[in-house]
């Protein structure tokens, strides 16, 4: 008898298994959905135009595969929204997304307003900072919920660069906090995830069934969060994951790795007691504290990291009319 | 299209016209520009065919682009250039080959990043010469989009390897053009900048390297570099006559090891161009003759490496195919600017092919990582290009 594929065998893409446009339009048509690219944003005037650009002339204009591109900024001190309307993105600064919810401030928070503002059946979320943007960091997405049944949310993975300078890259295997952090603590008490090669990584796309009924960190925890609870709520044969091959982003220091790891590990504690696999007799601090050789002493930074999550946008009021007005717009 | 109403092309209110409708589809063009400007033009992959061959990053993706894009044919040749075939509907006729050099001056692995903001999009190697290969992309979506079929085959090739020493003197295009089935009937060299850009002359030029070295037995008496800057200075004090216009660039120096030791070697590199082949090989034989007389006055070893030979060519200001892009670049709002240039022109000329080269846009900030090209004006320059395709379809370089 076959020896049955693992879930790596089966939900393991390459990008290029996608790259027949037409027919993913085709795909997309017959399931009747809507798509949504989704770029959140602070301060990306000098990335945010050349990916519109890309996004809409391949993927809008001469494929018809994205409906609607939207940026949810976090309120840039520079012309990254002036530049993007001007790209014909639909540009929204998160705080006047539902204005009646006190504003936090976070990637998550602009990820979790899309799903207020934007229509798509399914969204497609894309970091705005990428330097070698191509189609396929949206279509490589779209592709496994398109095109494999039951496949509900879709994460990226790279061969992932980082840059050294302006003029040097470095390879850098799955990522610093990946392979000392999120892999060990999945292996440990999420098994399954530890297959997702770069579970960290900051492009992904999920049905909107999926992603409205689920709580989104608005910090560092925001991947971690949405692959536990997709897991717990709906099973590893939903999630699949992409080869998008190089993506170039830009460094970060140890200390800025540091205080992600310290978001991450949060989030990652909290989910275990809220799952039951474990308690903590007392809630766990918020304060991260490094040290920082300043001249000849060590110089004590201690930061406040705070894990803040927006419930399921399936819970608000406002989302629910909003949605109700759409599906009534669409009669 | 309505017919060809004035001269061998398009009257001057549908050149216009073109432009606009071009506007229609400028995220396409930038999409063609970014997608192919990112990519390092000295990277190498593997060829998707069953070969497995080495090519370059960046003619694989123009072929396999240009056939998603719908061109009947596309191909990597022997030589690694990016080949596609748009058929024409009169396959009697000989083709129309546009032609662009595929590798950008700046060699920045990865790291390649252009932006977008103000009406410009910048970034390093646009103008020279991703734009350039970037409007061949584009000349299917033009041709669907302007609903144009022509008559003859186009031929769109992006040579590659041309910034390797020499360029593409060195007749990378010269064996390009030999392997053609068919002789084009004439043909239009693409550079990124700027919009308003015509040449139709080539002058002679000599690029060479001049090196100096010290026989180890004396070094301390003789410095190589003291001996390249005499070199120089009698190369410069060289008497050269304005007419036909004959000028030498010392382009590049460089020698020695450290602050306070006597250079055991060095090099000088220099240009030579003329508007007369016989001028131009007189002066390189002056320059010989200063090289000569340094050897044994200096007790040097000296070198002269040529690594681009080109000799003058031209199809003249009276070319119907000059005529036509001069009305053309008029109609679009600009004064051409002519001058003779030192390109692959040369190798069009010499095999009898009238060809001129154009530029696609207004262009800022050449030959450094910020160079630019004014968004709008893309829209005139890819005009241009459909135009004088259509001039030359029309028998503008067969008389």
């Amino acid at each position: 008898m076959p020896r049955a594929q693992s879930w790596f065998e089966r939900n393991t893409f390459h990008h290029s298994v996608f790259s027949d446009l037409g027919r993913l339009v085709e795909l997309k048509r017959a399931l009747g959905l809507k798509v949504s690219v989704c770029f959140p944003t602070l301060n990306e005037a000098a990335t945010i135009a050349k990916e519109i650009v890309v996004v809409k002339a391949e993927l809008a204009t001469r494929f018809p595969l994205v409906d609607e591109i939207g940026v949810i900024d976090s309120g840039s001190s520079d012309r990254t929204r002036e530049i993007a309307a001007e790209c014909g993105a639909s540009v929204w600064l998160a705080e006047d997304i539902l204005p009646g919810l006190p504003p936090l401030k976070g990637k998550g928070e602009n990820l979790w307003k899309a799903l207020h503002v934007l229509s798509g059946d399914v969204v497609v979320y894309v970091d705005a900072d990428i330097k070698n943007i191509h189609p396929r960091f949206v279509y490589g997405l779209l592709g496994p919920i398109l095109a494999r049944e039951g496949v509900k949310y879709s994460k990226a993975f790279y061969d992932r660069p980082i840059a050294v300078d302006q003029r040097n890259l470095k390879p850098s295997g799955g990522g610093r906090v990946t392979e000392l952090v999120i892999r060990p603590l999945f292996s440990l008490h999420y098994p399954e995830l530890a297959e997702i090669i770069q579970p960290l990584s900051g492009e992904y796309a999920g049905t909107r069934d999926v992603l409205e009924a689920i709580p989104f960190p608005i910090g560092y925890g925001i991947e971690t969060s949405m692959l536990i609870d997709i897991l717990e709520r709906w099973g590893m044969d939903v999630i699949a994951q992409v080869d998008l091959d190089r993506r170039v982003h830009r460094n970060q220091d140890t200390l800025a790795l540091g205080r992600m790891a310290f978001g991450i590990m949060k989030t990652f504690f909290r989910k275990l007691e809220s799952s039951g696999k474990a308690s903590y007799p007392a809630p766990s601090a918020d304060e991260m504290i490094q040290f920082q050789l300043d001249g000849a002493s060590y110089r004590r930074d201690a930061r406040r990291i705070e894990l803040v999550e927006r419930p399921p946008i399936v819970g608000i009021p406002e989302y629910l009319a909003a949605r109700q007005a759409e599906r009534e717009g669409g009669r | 299209m309505e017919g060809r109403g004035v001269g061998f092309g398009i009257s001057d209110a549908e050149i216009e016209a073109l432009a606009e409708r071009i506007g229609e589809i400028d995220d396409l063009v930038l999409g063609n520009l970014v997608m192919l400007g990112e990519l390092p033009s000295d990277e190498e992959t593997v060829s998707s065919d069953e070969s497995a061959a080495r090519v370059g990053v960046r003619p694989r993706f123009f072929a396999e682009r240009l056939s998603a894009l719908g061109a009947d044919e596309a191909w990597l040749d022997e030589d690694g250039h990016a080949v596609g075939l748009i058929e024409g509907v009169d396959p009697g006729l000989p083709p129309i080959l546009l032609g662009a050099e595929l590798d950008s001056a700046f060699a920045l692995p990865g790291s390649i990043h252009y932006s977008i903001a103000d009406g410009w999009i910048s970034g390093p190697g646009l103008l020279d010469n991703a734009l350039g290969a970037a409007a061949l992309l584009c000349v299917p979506d033009l041709l669907r989009v302007l609903d144009l079929r022509l008559a003859s085959d186009l031929i769109l090739v992006a040579y590659s390897g041309t910034m390797r020493e020499g360029g593409p003197m060195l007749g990378l295009v010269e064996r390009f053009l030999s392997r053609l089935e068919r002789k084009p009937r004439g043909a239009i060299a693409v550079k990124g900048g700027d919009f308003g850009r015509l040449n139709f002359e080539c002058e002679a030029v000599v690029r060479a390297d001049l090196r100096i070295e010290v026989d180890s037995g004396r070094l301390g008496r003789t410095n190589a570099i003291a001996v390249a800057a005499e070199f120089v200075d009698r190369v410069l004090r060289l008497r050269v006559p304005s007419r036909p216009e004959t000028v030498i660039t010392i382009g590049t120096i460089g020698g020695g090891y450290k602050h306070g030791g006597s250079a055991p070697s060095a090099e000088v590199g220099f240009e030579v161009r003329s508007e007369s082949n016989a001028l131009l090989v007189s002066v390189m034989s002056r320059i010989a003759s200063i090289a000569e007389e340094l050897r044994y006055a200096r007790k040097v070893d000296v070198t002269i490496t040529t690594g681009t030979k080109l000799g003058a060519s031209g199809i003249g200001f009276r070319h119907a195919l000059v005529r036509e892009s001069i009305r053309t670049i008029k109609a679009l709002g600009a004064d051409p600017n002519v001058y003779p240039s030192v390109s692959e022109l040369h190798h069009y000329h010499s095999l009898g092919i009238p060809a001129v080269t154009v530029g696609i846009a207004e262009g800022r900030d050449y030959h450094t990582e910020h160079a630019g090209a004014r968004v709008d004006s893309l829209r005139k320059g890819l005009a241009q290009l459909v135009a004088l395709s259509l001039a030359v379809d029309g028998g503008a370089c067969d008389a």
